[in-house]
């Protein structure tokens, strides 16, 4: 046996062993969730969130909302998000060193006015020029701080010095929730006596294409387009699966940067997000988590199913290319900064489950699908391995994303259906079938891209240009 | 390679019975919707009928057509049928309300809600149970109430607002035997669904704050503070110095909604040690039961670390007198820049 077959086999066999157990992972996660979604489902069946929004007892929520150059929508984006309904809730809009006239207008329309306002800075942020609240009591809720430039983390850290509430609630200011969303949201936090809640994620769905109005979600429907049907099939996967099953397990890692409620104590206590990663959402809930663990002090992260905030995916290539590439970099950095975790059992499930997990199939798994796909290639040109292994392997690896994919379709009719015509459910199987050949290619590519960007020292956040849910294009 | 065909063939086997039956399923939804559509007008109008009957007919049947007594043997129909039901009942009171209980009771739905209750599964449980306190039948009673302390949360959770649902505040008996705790999104149900009753000079209040469950205790002291039974102001200023830090919290809590000018010395003296969670609370609380001749002592306390304090205690200053915090203000050195402005922004506040 030459060297150059044994190289052949290893890599056959080695991708083999791969794939076997992160499909067998995959039908664990699959499998785990449908339990909790259930009892998700059945517990809050009769719920009347009416009551939580009432009462004197419900927990205090500081709404975070960073805004950047957002002039176009910012005072629409604003009127809905203060239209929620939540009694106990102050939203924090931070003008993130806007070079637009975001804060002008937001003076104008909800006649604000400069207060002295002592920053309590638990957490070092770049200066702030000013804090302003409105002279008009149905804007009592409302604070808006205007601070220099320093990016969506530090902005959120302002936002953790000023927010007085019990809980904080960090959303994109541009994202679309539904009226009862911190009702639900706030829930759990009420849930358990004997472990602290530290924090709650929701689900972020799809708004391309859907109906909205004064900020406010009509109608939902199906994006048109193929990168944002794949997004919405990758979202169903994702949280309604995925997250579903790690908040079982109380392994959850990530809560979206969209829409997220943390302890603020806590947040503060962990040290607050990161400015030095882009994935400063996955940061912020992993040191949390750490911190309890250091402690050994009983937790939980939860997760609801509901889909409560809709927001704009990317529609071409060159803006899905740069999320992705973000969303990789900020995954290394976390692990990076959390290595001291890697199979280590002071941290439980976090250590021996979560962050191994977040190693092998998250960062790992687009560069050995990479190089595995070309080393095959490499190798059965070269006639060191069978291509008849390679087609089996990728027909396994396809026919179970395919699967997946079917089951998240599944689950989803069976639970929220949000998409109820047999078309759309037609176009999303489509886009299950399609998406390994064009969409997952490219994820892995970007994911690859932000490998090297990460190699090469580039930080940059990407510039994020969107259409706009009111159709006006925004960056 | 043969497994591995075989297992790809498998896994597409399996999402071509899961796409069918999705599409079977959407497609058999589509056919009913019409069927469907009328299910809901005839409900919608039994409803109606219940809602509207007037007052002289109130020992009246309804008038039910052969086909709406039929209709009730069809399972989907009659869960149609009785959320319609439970959602009126839900959102309307008085004679009204009387006239969907009867309509109810005259489809013989409450038999169904009794089946449910003895289903082995606790999601029917406790949907039965919601129905049952709805629509404030006396059924069952022995079982709901053994159910109070029942293992699974969701069935004790709605045995527990059942009982209430029906007796108001004698049917609290339940928090005497409850050995698992009540979490707090289950106080805030429980307070609310007291809140629709009449309220009472109902008794044992004292002796829940002496329950060996905490979350009970808790409970207990939020009672005595939402319905003002100052005669329990003993019992709760023990809490201030209980071990347990949230019990401590509620009762700091229930003083300042009591504006107990009586604790203001014992809180003074407990705040050094507290934790500072429960400081907070404390500084919050001396914005109501403080006086005067407390300014100089709430002034030591500004010696803290702790901005949010400062801010709060500050704030109690200011709303017991208002010139205090500006004589305040010049006995600070222009470099303790924090507290200067936290004194600003307080002086804002006020004076707006």
């Amino acid at each position: 046996m030459s060297w150059q077959s044994i190289l052949g086999d290893l890599l056959s066999y080695g991708l083999l062993a791969y794939s076997v157990i992160l499909v067998s992972f995959y039908i664990f996660i699959a499998l785990y969730s449908i339990g909790e979604l259930r009892t998700y489902i059945y517990k809050n069946k009769f719920t009347d969130y009416r009551i939580l929004a009432s009462t004197e007892q419900a927990p205090g929520i500081s709404m975070l909302a960073p805004a950047y150059n957002e002039g176009a929508n910012i005072v629409e984006n604003v009127r809905s998000l203060l239209s929620i309904h939540y009694a106990n809730l102050e939203l924090i809009i931070i003008n993130d060193g806007s070079k637009d006239d975001s804060l002008a207008k937001l003076i104008e329309v909800y006649d604000l006015y400069k207060v002295d306002y002592f920053v309590n800075q638990q957490i070092a942020t770049k200066a702030v020029r000013g804090v302003y609240k409105s002279r008009k009591a149905i804007y009592r809720k409302l604070i808006v701080v205007d601070k220099e430039n320093g990016g969506k983390a530090d902005a959120l850290n302002v936002g953790l010095n000023i927010a007085q509430k019990d809980y904080l609630v960090c959303i994109d200011v541009d994202c679309v929730l539904v009226q009862d969303a911190l009702l639900k949201l706030a829930k759990p936090f009420l849930e358990y006596n004997k472990k602290k809640v530290i924090a709650t994620g929701g689900v972020v769905r799809i708004a391309n294409d859907c109906e909205i109005k004064n900020g406010k979600l009509i109608k939902v429907n199906l994006p048109s387009g193929f990168l944002p049907l794949a997004q919405t099939l990758e979202y169903i996967r994702s949280f309604l699966l995925g997250r579903m099953a790690w908040s079982r397990l109380n392994g959850l890692l990530l809560i979206s940067g969209a829409f997220g409620a943390f302890d603020r104590d806590i947040a503060i206590k962990a040290g607050g997000y990161d400015h030095n990663t882009v994935g400063e959402d996955m940061e912020l809930v992993v040191r949390m988590r750490r911190y309890m663990e250091e402690r050994n002090l009983p937790y939980v992260v939860s997760f609801i199913p509901d889909p409560l905030c809709w927001t704009e995916a990317p529609s071409t290539f060159k803006i899905l290319g740069r999320q992705r590439n973000r969303w990789t970099r900020g995954t290394i950095e976390t692990l990076k900064i959390h290595k001291k975790m890697f199979f280590n059992r002071k941290y439980h499930i976090l250590g021996m489950i979560s962050y191994p997990y977040w190693f092998f199939f998250e960062f790992l798994s687009p560069i050995i699908e990479f190089f595995g796909f070309i080393g095959f290639v490499i190798f059965s040109l070269l006639g060191l391995t069978d291509y008849k292994f390679f087609v089996s392997l990728f027909a396994l690896v396809f026919s179970f994303g395919f699967l997946y994919s079917s089951f998240a379709i599944f689950m989803e009719v069976l639970t929220y259906n949000q998409y109820k015509r047999r078309r759309d459910i037609l176009r999303l199987v489509l886009t299950a079938f399609g998406e390994a050949f064009i969409f997952h290619p490219f994820i892995v590519w970007s994911a690859i891209k932000g490998n090297i960007d990460l190699l090469r020292n580039k930080s940059a956040w990407g510039e994020m240009t969107r259409i706009g849910l009111g159709g006006k294009k925004k960056k | 390679m043969k497994y591995l065909a075989f297992f790809a063939f498998a896994f597409f086997i399996i999402s071509f019975l899961l796409i069918s039956y999705v599409m079977i399923r959407l497609t058999i939804r589509h056919s009913r919707r019409v069927k469907l559509m009328k299910w809901k007008k005839m409900c919608d109008l039994l409803v109606r009928t219940a809602i509207l009957a007037e007052t002289h007919q109130i020992n009246d049947e309804f008038k039910l057509t052969p086909r709406v007594k039929m209709m009730l043997s069809n399972g989907y129909f009659r869960r149609l049928l009785t959320d319609k039901l439970l959602v009126a009942k839900k959102n309307i009171l008085g004679h009204s309300a009387d006239g969907v209980t009867r309509l109810y009771l005259q489809l013989g739905l409450e038999k169904y809600a009794v089946a449910k209750l003895r289903s082995r599964y606790w999601n029917l449980k406790a949907s039965a149970m919601q129905e049952i306190g709805l629509m404030g039948l006396t059924i069952q009673l022995p079982q709901i109430y053994r159910y109070t302390n029942n293992k699974k949360e969701l069935v004790r959770d709605e045995a527990q607002l059942t009982i209430i649902k029906l007796f108001g505040f004698d049917g609290l008996r339940f928090l005497d035997i409850i050995s698992y705790q009540l979490t707090g999104w289950q106080q805030i149900r429980l307070l609310h669904e007291l809140s629709l009753v009449e309220s009472e000079n109902f008794s044992a209040i004292d002796k829940w704050l002496q329950s060996e469950n905490k979350s009970v205790v808790i409970f207990a002291i939020k009672l005595a503070a939402t319905y003002r039974r100052f005669e329990l102001y003993n019992d709760v200023a023990l809490h201030l110095e209980n071990i347990d830090e949230e019990i401590r919290l509620e009762a700091i809590t229930c003083m300042k909604k009591w504006e107990a000018a009586d604790a203001k010395e014992l809180l003074m003296n407990l705040f050094p040690q507290e934790i500072p969670k429960n400081q907070l609370a404390i500084a919050t609380a001396f914005q109501t039961i403080c006086t005067n001749v407390d300014i100089p002592k709430l002034i030591s306390f500004l010696d803290t670390e702790n901005n949010r304090l400062k801010y709060l205690l500050i704030k109690a200053i200011a709303c017991i007198d208002v010139e205090t915090i500006k004589v305040l203000k010049n006995s600070f050195s222009p470099a303790e820049t924090d507290v200067l402005m936290i004194i600003n922004q307080v002086e804002g506040e006020i004076i707006k």
